[in-house]
C-alpha cells in the first residue's frame, strides 16, 4: 500500500523539551537520508499518552506509558537516546512494517 | 516618525521581536518557505503561551507563599517584578543573548580544544532569562552593557559547563560521544568527585543500584505534570490545615468551598506548568535545529552537550530512586529553613529537584553503587535548597516565582558569584 500523507512521528521524553527535541533532530536526519517524508513532533510523558501518531519513538523509561495510547500504530523503544545506529535500525524497521500493512 | 515609533513599539514586544529574530534567522539560512513562516509564527505564539502559563502558575503560587509565610510567621512574600514581567520587559535582550551566547560558544569551540556545543534548547532559553536578570538586578547593568556582559558570561558558561563535567559524562556513558549540557552540573560535579574519591576511582563500586527494583506504585512519578500536581497538593494541604482561617478567607473571596479551593489551586499550578512547557517547546523547536545547523557547518568534530535524560539509560533504577531522594531532600531543606524561621520561604520545586537528583544518582551509582546513588540524590536536593536560600535575599524580588518551579542549582549557585562581584564593586 502506498501512502499519500507524510508519516506522523512523535519523539517523546519526560518533559518533552531537551531530549525529545534532540531525538526529533536525529530522526529527521535519518528520514532525510532515507528519503522518507514525515512530520516529526515532540511530546512529554503526558501528551505521548494521548496524541495520535504513526510512530512514537521513546526510551524504556516512558515506553509503558506510551503503550496505553491506542492511537499509536508503532512504538519504537530505544535503549539509548544517543545511539544513532540503533535508532536508525529500529525506526526504519517500523516504517517498513507500516508500509507493508 | 509615526512609522519609527510604531516599529519601536513592535520591537519592544518580546513575542513579536523573537518572531522577527526567528524570521531573520530562517531567511539567512535559506530555509524552505513553509518552515520559515511556520517557525516565525510558532516562536511568537510560543512566547505568548509561555507567559500565560507563568501567569497561571503565579496566581496559584502567591496565595501559597502568603499562606506559608503567615503560618510560619515569616515576612510576606515579596516578588515585585516576577519572571513573566522580566520576560516581557527584557525579551529583546533575552532573545539576543540566546543568539550571541550561542555564537560565542560556537566561536570558542572552533578556535580552542573545547569542542562542546551546548544544544539543550529549553536551557539556552532559561540561561538567558536567569543571567540577564542576575546581571541586571545584582550588578545594575542595562542596555548594551547588559547585553554584552550577559552574552559573554552565558557563552562562556555554555562552553565551560560541558567541559568541567565532560570527564565524568564520558565515564558514565562509556564514551558515547556526547556530554551533559544542563543546569544540574554542580551536583553532578560534586557527586562525581565525591563518589570517585570514595570508590577509589570506581574500583570499589560495591552493589549497584541497578540490581534492585523500583516499586510499580511510584511509576506515575515519571509524569512531571502529575508529580507537580501531587506534591503541590500535599504542601498546600499541610499549610491549609495549619492555618484554616486564612484559607477560608481566601476561598470565600474566590467564592469557593475552602477544600475545593485548595485542590484547584494546586492543580492550577501544575496546569500552568504544562502550558509553560508547551510555550518553551514551541520556541526552541524552531530555534535549536537552526543552531545545530550552524554549529555543524562551523565546528568540525563538535561534541554535543545535551539534556540530562540522555544519561538515564545508564542507570534506570538509580535515576528513579535518585529523583525521589532529590525531591525529599529538597523538602527537608525547606522544612529545616522554616524551622529556623529563615525570613524567606524556601520552595521545594519538585520537578527540578527530581531531574537533578535523578541525574546525580546515575553518576553516583556508576562510581560507588547504591551508596553513590543515594549520595547523588541528597547532594542535588541539598545544593538546590541551600542555593535557593542564599539567592532569595539578592534576587528573590525579581525571579522568586521561578524558584517555586525550577531553582536549578546552576541558577542559584553561579549567580552568587555575580552577587559577590557586586559586593566587591560596592553596587
Amino acid at each position: 500500500m502506498t501512502r499519500n500523507n507524510p508519516l506522523k512521528i512523535v519523539a517523546a521524553c519526560g518533559l518533552g523539551t531537551g531530549t525529545a527535541l534532540f531525538l526529533k533532530m536525529t530522526i529527521e536526519d535519518i528520514l532525510k537520508q532515507a528519503k522518507i517524508d514525515a512530520i516529526v513532533e515532540t511530546a512529554d510523558a503526558s501528551i505521548a499518552q494521548a496524541v495520535p501518531a504513526d510512530i512514537v519513538v521513546t526510551a524504556q523509561d516512558l515506553v509503558e506509558l506510551v503503550r496505553r495510547n491506542p492511537k499509536v500504530k508503532e512504538i519504537v523503544e530505544i535503549s539509548n537516546y544517543g545511539n544513532l545506529p540503533e535508532i536508525r535500525q529500529k525506526l526504519l524497521d517500523a516504517v517498513n512494517r507500516l508500509e507493508q500493512s | 516618525m509615526a512609522i519609527v515609533s510604531f516599529l519601536q513599539k513592535f520591537m519592544q514586544e518580546p513575542a513579536l521581536f523573537l518572531g522577527i529574530i526567528a524570521l531573520a534567522g530562517f531567511l539567512i539560512l535559506r530555509e524552505r518557505i513553509e518552515r520559515t513562516i511556520a517557525g516565525s509564527l510558532r516562536t511568537a505564539l510560543g512566547l505568548l503561551i509561555l507567559s500565560s502559563g507563568v501567569n497561571l502558575m503565579v496566581q496559584a503560587l502567591l496565595p501559597l507563599g502568603d499562606l506559608a509565610g503567615k503560618t510560619l510567621g515569616l515576612p510576606p512574600l515579596k516578588i515585585d517584578i516576577g519572571t513573566s514581567k522580566i520576560i516581557a520587559e527584557l525579551g529583546t535582550q533575552i532573545g539576543l543573548v540566546m543568539l550571541l551566547a550561542f555564537l560565542i560558544n560556537v566561536f570558542l569551540a572552533r578556535i580552542t580544544k573545547l569542542k562542546y556545543i551546548y544544544l539543550t534548547g529549553h536551557l539556552i532559553f532559561w540561561n538567558a532569562v536567569i543571567f540577564v536578570s542576575a546581571f541586571k538586578y545584582l550588578l545594575g547593568l542595562d542596555g548594551l552593557a547588559l547585553l554584552i556582559v550577559t552574552s559573554v558570561f552565558v557563552g562562556l558558561y555554555q562552553t565551560l559547563q560541558p567541559w568541567y563535567t565532560s570527564k565524568f559524562d564520558l565515564f558514565v556513558n562509556e564514551n558515547a560521544g556526547f556530554v551533559l549540557g544542563h543546569s544540574a552540573s554542580i551536583p553532578v560535579l560534586v557527586t562525581s568527585l565525591l563518589t570517585r574519591l570514595f570508590s577509589a576511582n570506581g574500583t570499589k563500586k560495591g552493589r549497584s543500584m541497578e540490581e534492585i527494583k523500583f516499586p510499580k506504585a511510584l511509576e506515575w512519578l515519571r509524569e512531571p505534570m502529575l508529580m507537580m500536581a501531587a506534591t503541590f497538593l500535599i504542601i498546600y494541604i499541610i499549610m491549609a490545615v495549619l492555618n484554616v482561617p486564612f484559607v477560608s478567607e481566601k476561598a470565600a473571596a474566590a467564592g469557593k468551598d475552602p477544600a475545593i479551593w485548595v485542590i484547584l489551586q494546586a492543580l492550577t499550578f501544575a496546569a500552568g506548568f504544562a502550558i509553560l512547557m508547551v510555550g518553551v517547546r514551541m520556541i526552541i523547536a524552531e530555534l535549536i535545529p537552526s543552531f545545530r545547523g550552524i554549529a555543524q557547518k562551523i565546528v568540525p568534530g563538535a561534541i554535543p552537550a545535551l539534556d540530562c535524560p540522555l544519561f538515564f539509560p545508564y542507570g534506570q533504577v538509580s535515576m528513579a530512586y535518585g529523583g525521589l531522594i532529590g525531591m525529599l531532600s529538597m523538602m527537608v531543606v525547606s522544612i529545616i529553613f522554616a524551622g529556623f524561621k529563615y525570613p524567606f520561604f524556601i520552595f521545594a520545586p519538585t520537578m527540578s529537584a527530581w531531574f537533578h537528583g535523578a541525574t546525580a544518582a546515575v553518576y553516583g551509582n556508576k562510581y560507588w553503587g547504591i551508596r553513590g546513588a543515594i549520595l547523588g540524590g541528597v547532594v542535588a536536593g541539598a545544593l538546590m535548597g541551600l542555593g535557593q536560600a542564599a539567592m532569595w535575599p539578592f534576587i528573590g524580588f525579581a525571579i522568586g516565582d521561578f524558584f517555586s518551579w525550577a531553582s536549578d542549582t546552576d541558577y542559584v549557585i553561579w549567580p552568587l558569584l555575580i552577587a559577590v562581584v557586586a559586593r566587591i564593586l560596592g553596587r
